[in-house]
């Protein structure tokens, strides 16, 4: 239970998917914050800090790109030591080596699974980078 | 034989023949004129000497009665001697009897021989007389006495002149003409020389400095000799050799300087029509270039457009002040119009108008009418492209040699509008395509999205009931559950598998290659083939053996697990009991990957088209049903990374699968792909 009261932000625009990420780690005894992606996203990571974690769906809103958002959390310093993980749907074949040269922590791909999904999470925490591309 | 070069001027040559002449005429001369001074002086010394004989005649025949003796005689001899003396002393006088005494003689060397001697010789004055004990004489006169007088008194008178006293007389006029007609002939050269130089040499030496200078280039001297004689025609002849020469060499120039504007404006089309692909620019580029170069009135190339039969004026360059503007020119109609334009596109000839004149429809801004135009149509292969239009104001610079020019430049110009045009019609496809792609890649970046998000929920929130997170489930629904997990998982495969034929298709498969570590993925694979097994609850051995020190390979790490997971998936799905055997050997350069299974096999004639898309063996379809789509995708992904794959079975015994990959998939991957290539 290595997720046992980590601090995890998940931005999300997608309520099925945030409802199940959510519901995985509250179980992991995890505290969970959110955000579907807006103007005051990186704000509310900063209240929430220490943070442990950030869970980053590459397809938001209003042709926001998960890319975007994560260069514009990289520009801020408090929040620069904070693994930035890929949890997407979007094709691994195209996207997961961008994420690995922009330096994310890792890429999951959707549909996730419990078990494995907790297992790649822990291993991040562990500053073990994962890559999964095979659902 | 040597050819000695005369050195010596004519000048020298002339004067020295001149005074040469002169001389032998002067030399001529004087000796006849000393010869007629001869004469002339004896037939005087005569004349005077018979004067004077007949004068002592007279005298004597006057005096002789008085006469009576010999001592008279001493009377006479006094009055002859004054006689004598009055005749200057150059004649010898003797008077002597008949019997050849001497009476008197005027000299004393005038002995009575010397007398005797005279008077005996014969009559000729001019001959030269020897005298005995004297020396010569001319005897110049000789009375003879009357026959009356004939007696013993009778005398004769003898007058003779030395030879010494003629002589020195003929020397010294002899002498003294010869000065003079020295002096006459030294007067003659020198008035000779003079206007022979002023004449004659310094025109010629002027022309010969003028030829000179004329030869050193300074075409536009001219002779200043306006005489009528055969030097002034030299100089008229040579003046107008010159002109002629200048003409020449002004006509060369003329031609070397067109050759060289014809070859300037070649070689400016070259470059213009060699580096300019954009159409507009190329045909601006061109009318401006032709019409500066030729200082044409206008220039323009009309483009064919087929859509409406027309003659667009494509760019046009026009003359205004001291340079050429762009100007936009009215279209052409094809059909009907009798423009020279339409003209040559419609007979695929040049249309050359010498009488041309301002057309309607040209609104021309010049000063100067136009007076001839050229039209000469652009041709690539049999197809008419367009038309190049020349107006002149001056007719002369529409010559044959520049029409022929404009021809062979047309002909490049036309092979530069197909090029330009061809271009543009390939960015256009090329922009398309490009569209093409980017909405192909678009839509499948979505579809995946798309497709795994629903799929997501459906796994996740059926496995949160399973698990009993929303309350107690009863095994029945756990049963239920289990199967929707099972075909939402299918369903994935599925869709991952259509999506990647779906990249194949539209060649956008594309491989992420990196060095990978093949023990590690070998190891992962057995993982979840042990986890498949387990899942279908078969009675298999699955026995994966991995040799040491197996070579990092290079290509995509994440597309050769899929291919093992393939492969492996497909044994275990037709393997009932036995054993599953996943082998692996390195050799040279290549890596062979075997599956082998004891399974229910594949007929001959079905292997052959299994990995064909769509295709799938009778006992798969029976087993699993499944699209067919694993085994081609297999195939491509292998033979992308430059490997190969086969398969031979034994119905009913089994299968055995051979995936050859090169260790290097780097030199096999297609540079035009859209293969990713991740070094290091």
């Amino acid at each position: 239970m290595k997720l046992q009261g980590k601090k995890i932000f998940i931005i999300e625009d997608e309520p099925n998917s945030l409802a199940i990420v959510s519901s995985i780690l509250r179980r992991q005894g995890a505290a969970v914050h959110f955000d579907p992606w807006g103007i005051d996203t990186a704000e509310r990571i900063l209240k929430a800090m220490p943070v442990d974690m950030i869970l980053l769906d590459l397809m938001l809103p209003d042709q926001v790109s998960g890319y975007d958002v994560f260069r514009a959390l990289r520009a801020i310093p408090a929040l620069q030591s904070i693994p930035i993980v890929a949890v997407t749907a979007m094709d691994p074949a195209t996207e997961l080596a961008k994420t690995r040269a922009m330096g994310f922590a890792g890429f999951i791909c959707k549909p996730i699974r419990t078990r494995t999904f907790v297992t790649y999470l822990e291993a991040i925490l562990d500053g073990i980078p994962v890559w999964i591309d095979l659902a | 034989m040597s050819l000695k070069r005369v050195r010596t001027s004519i000048e020298t040559q002339l004067v020295l023949l001149v005074v040469i002449a002169l001389m032998a005429l002067a030399t001529g001369l004087q000796v006849m004129w000393n010869w007629q001074y001869r004469m002339n002086l004896i037939k005087a010394t005569r004349m005077r000497s018979q004067t004077i004989a007949g004068a002592i005649n007279n005298t004597i025949e006057a005096v002789r009665p008085l006469i009576n003796s010999l001592e008279d005689i001493t009377e006479l001899n006094t009055y002859l001697q004054g006689m004598v003396a009055q005749n200057a002393n150059v004649d010898f006088i003797a008077v002597t009897w008949l019997d050849g005494t001497v009476v008197f003689h005027s000299s004393r060397e005038w002995q009575g021989a010397v007398v005797s001697a005279l008077a005996q010789l014969p009559d000729a004055i001019t001959e030269r007389r020897p005298v005995p004990g004297f020396g010569e004489v001319y005897l110049t006169a000789r009375t003879v006495p009357g026959r009356d007088l004939v007696g013993p008194d009778a005398f004769q008178i003898i007058v003779a002149v030395p030879v010494e006293v003629i002589d020195t007389q003929i020397m010294r006029a002899g002498v003294i003409s010869a000065a003079l007609t020295g002096l006459a002939v030294l007067i003659v050269s020198v008035v000779f020389f003079v206007v022979l130089r002023r004449n004659i040499v310094q025109p010629l030496r002027q022309l010969a400095s003028m030829a000179t200078r004329i030869g050193a280039g300074e075409l536009s001297l001219r002779v200043p000799l306006e005489r009528g004689d055969e030097i002034g025609q030299l100089a008229t002849t040579f003046n107008l050799m010159a002109t002629q020469l200048a003409d020449l060499i002004n006509t060369l120039e003329q031609r070397v300087m067109s050759r060289t504007r014809d070859l300037e404006a070649a070689s400016r089309v070259a470059q213009v029509t060699t580096t300019t692909l954009d159409l507009d620019l190329l045909l601006e580029r061109i009318v401006l270039m032709i019409g500066q170069q030729y200082d044409f009135h206008s220039v323009c190339v009309f483009l064919l457009s087929k859509e409406d039969n027309t003659l667009q004026c494509g760019a046009s360059a026009q003359k205004q002040g001291g340079g050429f503007v762009l100007v936009q020119r009215a279209p052409v109609d094809l059909e009907h119009s009798q423009h020279a334009v339409a003209e040559a596109a419609r007979t695929v000839n040049v249309v050359f108008n010498p009488e041309a004149r301002r057309r309607d429809g040209d609104a021309f801004q010049g000063s100067q009418p136009v007076v001839a135009d050229f039209a000469i149509p652009m041709q690539v292969g049999s197809a008419i492209i367009g038309v190049v239009y020349v107006q002149v104001t001056d007719l002369g610079q529409l010559d044959i040699a520049t029409r022929r020019m404009l021809e062979t430049l047309t002909e490049q110009i036309a092979i530069a509008v197909r090029n330009a045009q061809l271009f543009a019609e390939a960015q256009d496809a090329r922009k398309l395509a490009e569209e093409a792609s980017r909405i192909k890649s678009q839509f499948l970046a979505s579809m995946s999205h798309e497709l795994r998000t629903p799929l997501n929920a459906i796994l996740n929130f059926t496995e949160f009931v399973l698990d009993g997170a929303l309350g107690p489930v009863n095994e029945e629904q756990v049963a239920t559950l289990a199967k929707v997990i099972d075909s939402a998982e299918h369903l994935l495969s599925l869709i991952n598998d259509i999506l990647d034929v779906t990249k194949i298709e539209v060649g956008m498969m594309s491989l992420l290659v990196e060095p990978y570590d093949l023990a590690r993925l070998i190891k992962s694979v057995e993982a979840s083939g042990h986890a498949l097994l387990r899942t279908r609850r078969r009675d298999v051995t699955l026995s994966v053996s991995i040799p040491e020190n197996l070579p990092t390979m290079i290509g995509d790490r994440r597309r050769v697990r899929q291919v093992l997971l393939n492969l492996l998936a497909n044994a275990v799905k037709f393997t009932e009991e036995g054993e599953i055997r996943l082998r692996v050997a390195a050799q040279d350069q290549e890596v062979h990957l075997v599956v082998e299974d004891t399974g229910v096999g594949i007929d001959p004639q079905e292997q052959a088209v299994i990995f064909e898309y769509f295709r799938q063996a009778q006992a798969g379809l029976m087993a699993e049903g499944g699209a067919g789509l694993g085994l081609p995708i297999c195939k491509y992904l292998v033979e992308a990374h430059g490997g190969s794959i086969a398969v031979r079975s034994t119905p009913g015994q089994g299968t055995v699968v051979e995936v050859i990959l090169p260790i290097d998939a780097r030199p096999f991957i297609a540079r035009d792909s859209s293969s990713v290539l991740v070094a290091g």
